[in-house]
């Protein structure tokens, strides 16, 4: 018997363990394989074969029976998960439903998850913009949160990493404040756009439109073939799976790569409790998981732990990791684990019409849209609120018919349809400042399917949140109609925390651990065999949609542990 | 409504032509009263209209799935009121009226001379899913306004005739 479970332990003890399979949690495992670390891979959810289970992927418009709509019992079964703009007939498969994993809102927040091999990289928005200088400088020159304790310089090579792998469209703009990478050819803009990009440029200098640079095969590489990806064909029903691997996902890039090397483990249906710590040995050994089929809870081992879990869980699992020497949570010895939260402020957004360029429309279709990057305090403080907002910008025609009427009449107009003038449309993307009391933490009473504390959410936005989403509106309106755009409608969208899906921080990195909780490689200040490396190590959030970074710091880190490894040094 | 009658609704399950028996609809013996207004709101042509495309199923099929129950009351209420109407005009159910009275009931309607709002809420549902059924069936995307599901182009210059 003590042979058996000796034998059984030597099978659950790995070099390296991943807790989570999503956007960073592939690139841990991508690394750490090439790195010739022996990984396992634990993911809550099911697997998610790239291709195969992708039930939708193929479907037309007449093969829904609801044409998308999700059906009223589902809606009220899910009153959060409704609100989340992706969630259709064709993609509510990948979403977390709300009575899957409950949570407490001690501050209204919606959470969106998606619980499966590769997690929400199927659901991304694929907008991918470097940070530069001027937003991990933000802190410091701002007097908020805490230094982090990197630089563009420790990152970009990492960027170009990730970048060239991943595979990004874009163009190489020039600008500081967005710095280029290593893209492919970039999605244009059209003619109202590039337009706009004009005028903005005679008449409000520092403003810039771009084609946002985005996660998709625009024209692949070898590596992209290599990984059994192609072209990106702009089919734009991207949040399905694609079977051509056009956009980057884990499931189609990064875990099937990790497993080509031979020295991954993937597990699926398997819930992290907590990460264990060896008083003794001061430092983790492993992981307990719950096997969601079997109920019953195993212990895994490894010498260094990667929590990629997803920012909320993340924190949620180093919360729930107590010990003797950590009774607070791993790591927790500052008391600010699970404190300063942030997010994105996407709560305004504005249209117009344009009646210029009626002699262009658009043909065919891209997966993605034009980009203004943060121009509101980027070289000085200047306005009543802190940082500032990037913005979505796009324009199309669409075609209209009269149906004030019915019968043949009506059956033309539907069928030959006119072009109506072009629709300019923007939405903000703002810079929320971490505060210690947006937190999360366990709730003492309440557990979840599985046995683990329920995580209690207290986040909101502030002064500075609406100071900034009313300066968007107004810049927009005056920009707007300076360049002649009509029917300029502003809308402010009353929208709880969560629902940009870019919750991060709560183990925030830093220089000092008496302030933060990771250090400059994102290992635990004081268990530096444990790194974090999705969205909760994130000091500040800055306005770029944050997956590409964490893709970034997840390779560097990866690198470093591996390094470290073989110097005997974790 | 006849038991065990079987429609082909192409519309919902392209591909697979899979056959779904008409009591799977709880309000399935609407179907003829809805399939009448739909052919009205878009009829057979030298191209088919509405009915032959199963637009009928779908737009029940909407109302089932889609709509609060007091809803759901309102349209059925309002599908009452249609035949009320068509009785006080031409002295019969709707279903039983020529085309040409079917179609000077729906211009009453659409011009919403002191109707109940039943049945102009009624209407509204009919007409709206109508459109949205035909339109995004599989015969109107692959045989008239054609959709491209891969364009793998973007030309934001592209000139208008």
């Amino acid at each position: 018997m003590a042979n058996l479970n000796i034998e059984s332990a030597k099978q659950r003890t790995f070099d390296a363990i991943v807790i989570g399979s999503g956007i960073s949690g592939g690139w841990a495992a991508k690394e750490l394989t090439e790195g010739g670390l022996n990984t396992l891979v634990l993911e809550r959810g099911r697997d998610v074969k790239h291709g195969v289970d992708y039930p939708t992927a193929s479907k037309n418009a007449w093969e829904f029976e609801h044409r998308g709509e999700i059906p009223l019992t589902i809606q009220k079964e899910n009153p959060i998960l409704i609100r989340a703009n992706a969630f259709s007939e064709g993609t509510a498969h990948f979403f977390v439903k709300d009575n899957e994993h409950p949570y407490i809102q001690e501050k209204e927040f919606d959470w969106i998850r998606g619980y499966q091999v590769g997690g929400r990289s199927l659901l991304w928005a694929r907008q991918t913009q470097r940070w530069s200088d001027f937003d991990f400088e933000g802190p410091d020159r701002d007097g908020f949160a805490v230094d982090w304790p990197i630089r563009y310089k420790d990152i970009a090579h990492w960027y170009s990493h990730v970048e060239k792998f991943a595979g990004i469209a874009g163009n190489k703009d020039g600008l500081a404040e967005l710095p280029d990478g290593e893209f492919l050819p970039a999605f244009p803009l059209n003619a109202v756009e590039d337009y706009f990009a004009q005028q903005l440029k005679d008449k409000f200098p520092g403003r810039h439109v771009i084609s946002g640079r985005c996660a998709h095969l625009s024209q692949p590489n070898p590596v992209h073939y290599e990984q059994g990806r192609g072209r990106c064909l702009s089919r734009t029903i991207c949040n399905r799976g694609c079977p051509l691997g056009g956009y980057y996902s884990s499931n189609s890039s990064t875990l099937p790569w990790a497993e080509r090397t031979g020295r991954m483990t993937l597990r699926p249906f398997s819930v992290v409790h907590s990460i264990i710590y060896d008083d003794a040995k001061g430092k983790a050994t492993g992981v307990r998981v719950v096997d969601t089929e079997s109920k019953e809870l195993v212990e895994f081992y490894a010498k260094i732990v990667f929590v990629n879990a997803g920012s909320l869980n993340t924190n949620l699992i180093l919360l729930n990791s107590v010990s003797d020497r950590f009774p607070q949570g791993l790591g927790n010895d500052n008391g600010l684990l699970g404190k300063y939260i942030a997010f994105h402020n996407y709560s305004a957004s504005i249209s117009a019409e344009y009646e210029g360029l009626m002699e262009y429309t658009t043909d065919g279709r891209r997966p993605t849209g034009g980009y203004i990057p943060r121009f509101r305090n980027v070289f000085k403080q200047e306005t009543d609120f802190l940082r500032g907002y990037a913005c979505g910008f796009s324009a199309s025609r669409r075609t209209l018919s009269d149906t004030d009427q019915f019968g043949a009449g009506l059956k033309n107009e539907l069928l030959n349809p006119h072009l109506g003038t072009w629709r300019v449309g923007s939405h903000m993307m703002g810079e929320t400042i971490p505060k210690e009391h947006n937190q999360v933490a366990l709730d003492a009473n309440r557990t979840d399917a599985w046995g683990i504390p329920l995580l209690k959410i207290a986040v909101e936005y502030d002064d500075n949140d609406e100071r900034m989403r009313n300066d968007y509106l107004a810049q927009f309106e005056e920009m707007f109609a300076a360049a002649g755009f009509i029917n300029i409608r502003p809308q402010k969208r009353e929208m709880a925390p969560g629902l940009d899906i870019h919750e991060m921080g709560g183990v925030r990195m830093g220089r000092d651990p008496k302030t933060s909780l990771l250090n400059a490689w994102n290992q635990i200040h004081s268990c530096k065999n444990v790194f974090v490396t999705d969205g909760a190590c994130m000091t500040s959030t800055s306005t770029q949609n944050p997956s590409l970074t964490y893709m970034a710091i997840t390779a560097r880190a990866a690198n470093f542990a591996v390094e470290e490894l073989k110097k005997q040094n974790l | 409504m006849a038991g065990g009658a079987v429609v082909v609704p192409r519309f919902l399950v392209a591909g697979e032509i899979r056959s779904i028996p008409l009591e799977t609809l709880k309000f399935g013996d609407k179907v003829p009263i809805v399939a009448a207004v739909a052919e009205i709101i878009i009829p057979k042509t030298d191209i088919p209209g509405a009915k032959d495309l199963g637009v009928q199923l779908f737009v029940l099929k909407m109302v089932e799935d889609c709509y609060e129950e007091e809803v759901q009351h309102t349209f059925l209420k309002g599908l009452e009121q249609l035949d009320l109407l068509s009785n006080q005009r031409f002295g019969k159910d709707f279903i039983k009226c020529s085309a040409k009275n079917q179609a000077s009931i729906v211009q009453n309607i659409e011009e919403a001379s002191e109707l109940p709002n039943e049945l102009l809420d009624c209407y509204a549902i009919m007409k709206r899913r109508t459109i949205q059924g035909y339109m995004t069936s599989e015969y109107v995307l692959t045989k008239q306004l054609v959709y491209e599901v891969a364009p793998g182009r973007y030309n934001g210059y592209h000139r208008v005739n």
